[in-house]
């Protein structure tokens, strides 16, 4: 039942991170993470990536670590625009998995698993979700239990994932009535409705939603500070005497 | 009282009577012709550069941009342009748009959300052509993004030079200032020649051909607004912005004063700022004042506005607000 999921993992998801482990038992786990390893280097060697072998009885192999190009937003503004840079502060992470060949029917894998509330094991296969998000400490406080390609709303209906806005503006709805008002996100095109179309970023377009906090970026270049000056430049706050 | 007889003269001799040219008063005379003809010179010698091809005879005698007939306005469109292509090996798209009835620009700035990434003013140079060195010189950009301590709004303690690993800093935030294209601008009152003037939808311009270059507008700025072309504008072909307007970012000459216009060959086409464009954040907010539903009325109404340096009285169209 699990070997047509795990050939693709290790053909698709060999390059990326994710594995899917379905064993309970530890030792299942290992000697299932053996085969695993030795079809994916089968595989994965035929593809000429380096990979370290499957090692240790008491611990997973090592994943291959491959290097993950940062994903395009898709373009936002005029066309005519393009020489701005509208870079917005996240990078996507679920595209490059599509552009990996994966599909986003989550179902594939998780009509294996029981939605439950907490596991008491670390998850295998979303790793690198770090839940930064208040008090929603679990998948299921935004998931849905039954059907995960789609968000849970307050009695328990799907939201589509295309309506995503709606499934946070269930606890933000301050910001969800500015965003309504076009005061709250990036807009980008025209602000005349008669002479254009503008485009609207959603909110998962710039927040990650499982840690929606922005990243601190690196700053653009500094006006320089003018060479014929003969003391530094004062850092703000600087005791002022 | 020994009075003198009025038929009584000091003595005087014949050549103090009639002074006669001798050598001193030749030499004189002569100093005073040549330093007369050298200064009819200097005057004229604008004419030069008219016989070199620096200056066409319709810049010499053009009048004032608001005087111009539309004919007169686009012969001068059309030398800028050439002279653009010659200079630069760029033909722009030069254009004079005329301001929207019914709009009045205002702009809005999220201090909640502004995370002092200078993304703005960086986009700035690469709209408006402004003269710069190297790509990251932004010694020009119409915006300074001042890097503040929080819990007061005090631009004396401010640092527009920071240059953290990364932003925001915590016990910092961000306060891009700009053209505030202010209701009581005075700039506009204090320029000798009325080379600067508010246009009907609020936008502060520069007759970048009427300037003198006095920069008596740049003190009267109160917000360091206006920025001066002290050496001809250093600009890569390949970064000119071809799209370009008479009164916003065509190349200028030197000596001259210029300014944010709210990019108004932008946004008189119905399009956003550039600043506002490039915002990661969304802290940007632009609209026409004149319309109540507009975003910018949203902010006005809804929104904890704040007006920088309020009290010199320039009722400006540039509005801070904040979030929480």
């Amino acid at each position: 039942m699990k070997l047509p999921a795990l050939i693709r993992t290790a053909l698709g998801g060999g390059l990326a991170r994710g594995w899917r482990l379905g064993s309970r038992s530890p030792a299942g786990a290992v000697a299932l993470a053996g085969g695993i390893g030795l079809i994916a280097l089968l595989l994965v060697h035929a593809q000429g990536v380096p990979i370290a072998p499957p090692a240790a009885t008491n611990a997973l192999p090592r994943m291959p670590v491959v290097p993950r190009p940062p994903a395009q937003q898709p373009p936002v503004g005029l066309a005519a625009d393009a020489y701005l840079d509208k870079t917005p502060p996240r990078e996507t992470k679920g595209l490059d998995l599509v552009k990996l060949g994966w599909t986003y029917n989550c179902m594939e894998c998780h009509k294996l698993f029981p939605a439950k509330w907490h596991y008491d094991r670390p998850m295998n296969e979303h790793k690198d979700l770090k839940l930064d998000h208040g008090n929603n400490r679990f998948c299921l406080n935004c998931h849905h239990p039954k059907n995960r390609n789609a968000f849970v709303d307050y009695d328990g209906a799907e939201i589509a994932q295309a309506d995503v806005v709606q499934l946070c503006a269930k606890c933000h709805g301050p910001t969800y009535r500015d965003w309504q008002a076009g005061v709250h996100g990036r807009q980008n095109g025209h602000w005349d409705a008669k002479k254009g179309d503008k485009t609207k970023l959603r909110c998962i377009q710039c927040h990650d939603p499982h840690a929606p906090n922005f990243q601190a970026m690196k700053p653009q270049p500094a006006l320089v500070y003018p060479p014929r000056a003969a003391h530094q430049p004062k850092a703000a706050g600087a005791a002022q005497h | 009282m020994n009075e003198i007889p009025a038929n009584q003269q000091s003595p005087r001799t014949l050549e103090q009577v009639y002074r006669p040219l001798n050598r001193r008063t030749f030499l004189k005379g002569g100093a005073a012709t040549v330093a007369g003809m050298a200064g009819l010179v200097a005057a004229l010698k604008p004419l030069l550069a008219l016989e070199k091809g620096d200056l066409t005879l319709d810049d010499l005698l053009q009048k004032h941009y608001r005087e111009l007939k539309p004919d007169e306005l686009q012969r001068i469109l059309k030398s800028l342009a050439d002279k653009c292509e010659q200079e630069r090996g760029v033909r722009p798209n030069l254009r004079d748009l005329k301001p929207l009835d019914g709009v009045e620009f205002g702009y809005a700035l999220n201090l909640t959300r502004c995370v002092g990434c200078r993304r703005c003013a960086h986009a700035c140079l690469k709209e408006n052509n402004q003269s710069r060195d190297r790509w990251d010189d932004i010694e020009m950009s119409y915006i300074r993004v001042l890097e503040m301590n929080k819990g007061a709004i005090n631009v004396e303690t401010s640092n527009h030079y920071y240059a953290p690993e990364t932003v925001p800093q915590k016990d910092k935030y961000y306060l891009p200032v700009q053209c505030h294209q202010c209701r009581q601008s005075p700039c506009t009152k204090v320029c000798p020649v009325q080379a600067t003037w508010q246009e009907k939808d609020g936008v502060v311009v520069v007759d970048y051909n009427w300037c003198i270059g006095c920069r008596y507008c740049m003190a009267a700025c109160p917000y360091d607004a206006r920025r001066f072309n002290y050496k001809k504008p250093t600009i890569e072909k390949a970064a000119i912005n071809p799209n370009q307007g008479y009164l916003s970012n065509r190349l200028r000459p030197k000596g001259v004063v210029e300014k944010c216009t709210f990019c108004l060959h932008r946004t008189r086409e119905g399009k956003y700022p550039a600043c506002l464009e490039v915002c990661p954040t969304g802290a940007r907010v632009f609209g026409n004042l004149l319309d109540p539903d507009s975003e910018i009325n949203y902010i006005l109404n809804n929104k904890r506005v704040y007006v920088l340096k309020e009290e010199v009285g320039t009722l400006p169209r540039f509005y801070y607000f904040f979030d929480k």
